[in-house]
């Protein structure tokens, strides 16, 4: 299986080179014979990744700790679904997983044009083979899984990170990367148009769900990265401003720009160079990201992971830039375009002025992320921007951001007048002023918070209005019952009501990020029998005790928790030491979530000579919703790529 | 003999998809079959059915009240002069000399006497109704038609 493994990865350096090889001779000589080598030597080498893939996945379920890979990140006593997640705890297996990704989509894209945008695929496919090479060539000579241990070496396995021993572990990095890779699938799309001048919407369209799908995952991706940190690292939030976590967040930042600009091209053939950028731009922060997770260069708490790959990865984003550069240059002229804005106050306008916010967005939180570096190059200093920067310059524009989210639907395409636009304004507007009102009444004084209430109420009653608006205008039009009516509107127009599914989904969230200003807690020792209150619940301590596990040994805390004599719940946190990696300590949050609020439990030092256990207690308002928000948003996304009945249709005619 | 068999397996496979990627090169060359005029073509109609579409949008708009009966007027003329200029560029694209849609050659209003470009509603010149659009597929349908000939889709609503 070793064998296999090993070699299967070196065929597909072998086939993937032949592919970029016979692509380009292709390119320049028009020979056919060429182009059908080159594809095929992508799907081969695509394929070949798959064997590895597989191959690896065996030897850790396996435990063959002659392997180096499995030795380092997996142990007999690993439970099994954490030796399967095994393939992405480490360097090289997540450089191998990000492979097997792109393999997937390389086969998908490629049998779905099979017989379709042949001029196109050609590029398209030397673009999937260039990022392939690179990090085959990464697997290959650097970071290779199937390196085995030295001779006369044996051991029993180190076992997976604690930390990593998640159940939100097993599905993170695998949507994170079908995101993160997926991108790859609109920017080779987007080059390939620039190489052969096709700079019309046709690229835009054939790549709309792949575009869709990728923003979905990273979202999902980056959601479940909250979720493990809220449950798993103890510090009672989900976001930090980890160097990684802003990784992430960049190329969300600037997918989402993308996904609305490009709205504007599909209508109006505008915005050429800007989404060419904007995808350009996304791709290159994902192969960023990658970098940042894989270097080391920033310290965070994904440096699990950190090699002496950076300046490989420097090298390829640094490559792909001018690349980029240089194409668009040369394709200057073919990308202004003829169109312009009619007026300022349309759906046209709003979407430059959102993709403008977004554009700020990722440049603040770029600036906070690569300070360290910047400030160690210029000052000798490696000066960390903490949360405190991020929420000041991040929180106001999230704001401007949530202002268009609610404006933006009410313009529609081309012109709005501002009479219109102004009575079409009132309802929102009225219920922003109600709902602040009523937030200052209930004693309610931060002002943001207050301008998010504000904020929230506005958008929510635009939805709310535009939805209700279209199932009267439908009903009147073709008398059909409000039920039909509300599916034929959205069947007519995925693209609106799944962005406007989407937006109630932001609006979730915004109110889960407004209730984390709410949260409450204290840090106390306990005593067995002893309690102590926060906000109107009694947490007692009523005793603590030692579990043995497969991989480690337990000492757990049972907090009852009850509110008005009733009782609610108990806690049990948890601290665990894992043996086999050292005996690592590590605390296990407990978390018992309601509706409205979180009540998080972490044990700190437990025993000693008084008896007592250190705890954390908090009460955080509101997390669940940001939680409910990210499914809205899913729901919303998979409305918007759903096929339509129209587009059916419409394929069968061109078929 | 574990190690000898994987050995000979990996080499079959590799000989395999080596046979299979190369095989190509022992054609004849060919010349490239440009297959960018059907491409252009689709993406063409796509375009038009795209501005029908945004009609179609505008229309909708216009009922919920999102947009005045002015704005409406002037976005429609607009788009139907887009949707002219792709009937022409379709019209250019090399072999694709096919008659407009369900046969309908260009015509005049019958109210202004303005030639009418084949797939729209209304005259561009005048604003007089002079055929329909099926809301499926943007073909031109006649006013009486219970199904659209291009889609196939009822028409009766």
């Amino acid at each position: 299986m070793i064998l296999l493994g090993s070699t299967s990865l070196q065929l597909a350096l072998i086939f993937c080179s032949l592919a970029l090889v016979s692509g380009f001779i292709n390119l320049v000589k028009r020979d056919l014979r060429f182009s059908l080598v080159s594809r095929r030597g992508l799907m081969v080498s695509a394929f070949l990744i798959l064997v590895a893939t597989l191959a690896l996945v065996h030897q850790l379920m396996a435990s063959n700790f002659s392997l180096e890979y499995v030795a380092r990140y997996s142990s007999a006593a690993t439970p099994t679904m954490y030796k399967f997640a095994g393939l992405w705890a480490g360097m090289e297996g997540s450089l191998l997983f990000w492979l097997t990704i792109l393999g997937i989509y390389v086969l998908l894209i490629g049998y779905l044009n099979r017989r379709r945008n042949l001029s196109l695929m050609l590029v398209v496919n030397l673009v999937f083979a260039t990022v392939m090479l690179f990090f085959l060539i990464v697997t290959n000579f650097f970071e290779n899984p199937f390196t085995l241990l030295p001779p006369g070496a044996s051991s029993r396995g180190m076992g997976l990170n604690p930390l990593l021993q998640h159940p939100v572990m097993l599905i993170h990095p695998p949507i994170l990367y079908l995101g993160y890779v997926g991108f790859v699938v609109p920017f080779a799309y987007a080059i390939a148009a620039l190489v052969t001048r096709h700079m019309d919407a046709n690229w835009i369209r054939l790549t709309r769900r792949w575009s869709l799908l990728p923003w979905m995952f990273l979202g999902i991706g980056i959601v479940l990265g909250g979720i493990w940190a809220y449950a798993e690292l103890g510090w009672g939030g989900y976001w930090a401003w980890d160097p990684v976590e802003n990784a992430s967040i960049l190329p969300w930042l600037t997918g989402t720009a993308y996904i609305h600009s490009v709205r504007i091209q599909e209508k109006k053939n505008m915005l050429r160079l800007w989404n060419v950028i904007l995808i350009m731009s996304t791709f290159i922060l994902t192969i960023f990201g990658t970098y940042l997770t894989r270097s080391g260069i920033l310290s965070s708490v994904h440096a699990f992971a950190a090699s002496e790959l950076g300046i490989w990865f420097f090298g390829f984003v640094l490559l792909i830039i001018l690349s980029c550069t240089i194409l668009v240059i040369l394709r200057k002229d073919e990308l202004t375009s003829q169109n312009r804005l009619e007026s300022f106050t349309s759906r046209e306008s709003g979407f430059l002025f959102n993709n403008m916010i977004f554009v700020a967005l990722t440049l603040a939180v770029l600036w906070g992320t690569m300070f360290p570096i910047l400030s160690e190059a210029v000052r000798g200093m490696k000066i960390t921007m903490g949360s405190p920067y991020f929420n000041r310059t991040t929180v106001p524009i999230g704001l401007l951001l949530l202002l268009m989210v609610g404006i933006g639907p009410l313009l529609a395409w081309r012109r709005t007048s501002l009479g219109t636009l102004k009575r079409n304004l009132t309802i929102p507007v009225a219920t922003a002023i109600v709902a602040t009102a009523g937030g200052m009444l209930l004693g309610l004084r931060q002002i943001y918070p207050l301008l998010s209430l504000g904020l929230v109420a506005f958008v929510f009653a635009g939805i709310i209005n535009e939805l209700f608006r279209g199932i009267r205008a439908r009903r009147r039009i073709s008398g059909e019952s409000t039920l039909t009516a509300f599916r034929n509107m959205v069947d007519r127009n995925r693209s609106r009501y799944g962005g406007a599914i989407v937006h109630l989904g932001v609006l979730f969230m915004f109110v889960g990020f407004t209730g984390k200003a709410f949260s409450t807690e204290q840090e106390l020792a306990l005593k067995p029998g002893e309690n102590t209150y926060l906000k109107g619940y009694v947490f007692k301590l009523d005793r603590y005790y030692e579990v043995e596990r497969t991989n480690h040994r337990a000492w757990i805390v049972d907090l009852s928790v009850s509110r008005n004599d009733r009782p609610v719940t108990i806690l049990r946190p948890e601290r665990r030491i894992y043996i086999e990696q050292d005996s690592q300590v590590q605390s296990e949050v407990a978390i018992h979530s309601r509706p409205l609020q979180d009540l998080y439990a972490i044990a700190g030092g437990i025993g000693g000579e008084n008896n007592s256990v250190a705890l954390k207690i908090m009460i955080n308002p509101l997390v669940q919703m940001v939680w409910l928000g990210s499914i809205i948003i899913v729901v919303g996304t998979l409305v918007a790529i759903w096929p339509s009945r129209t587009d059916q249709r419409l394929k069968e005619r061109l078929a | 003999m574990d190690t000898l068999l994987a050995t000979a397996a990996l080499f079959l496979i590799f000989l395999f998809a080596t046979y299979y990627v190369l095989v190509p090169l022992l054609s004849v060359k060919e010349k490239p079959v440009s297959e960018d005029e059907a491409d252009r073509t689709i993406a063409l109609e796509l375009r038009k059915v795209n501005l029908f579409k945004q009609i179609r949008e505008a229309e909708f708009e216009r009922e919920m009240g999102l947009i005045n009966e002015e704005d409406f007027d002037r976005t429609k003329t607009d788009l139907l002069a887009e949707v002219a200029e792709v009937m022409h560029e379709l019209d250019s694209v090399p072999g694709n000399h096919n008659p407009p849609e369900n046969g309908t050659a260009i015509s005049d209003c019958p109210s202004c006497g303005a030639p009418i470009v084949p797939g729209t509603r209304y005259c561009s010149n005048c604003g007089t109704a002079v055929g329909d659009v099926c809301p499926g597929c943007g073909a031109t349908v006649s006013s009486g038609d219970r199904f659209c000939a291009s889609c196939g889709r009822g028409l009766l609503n």
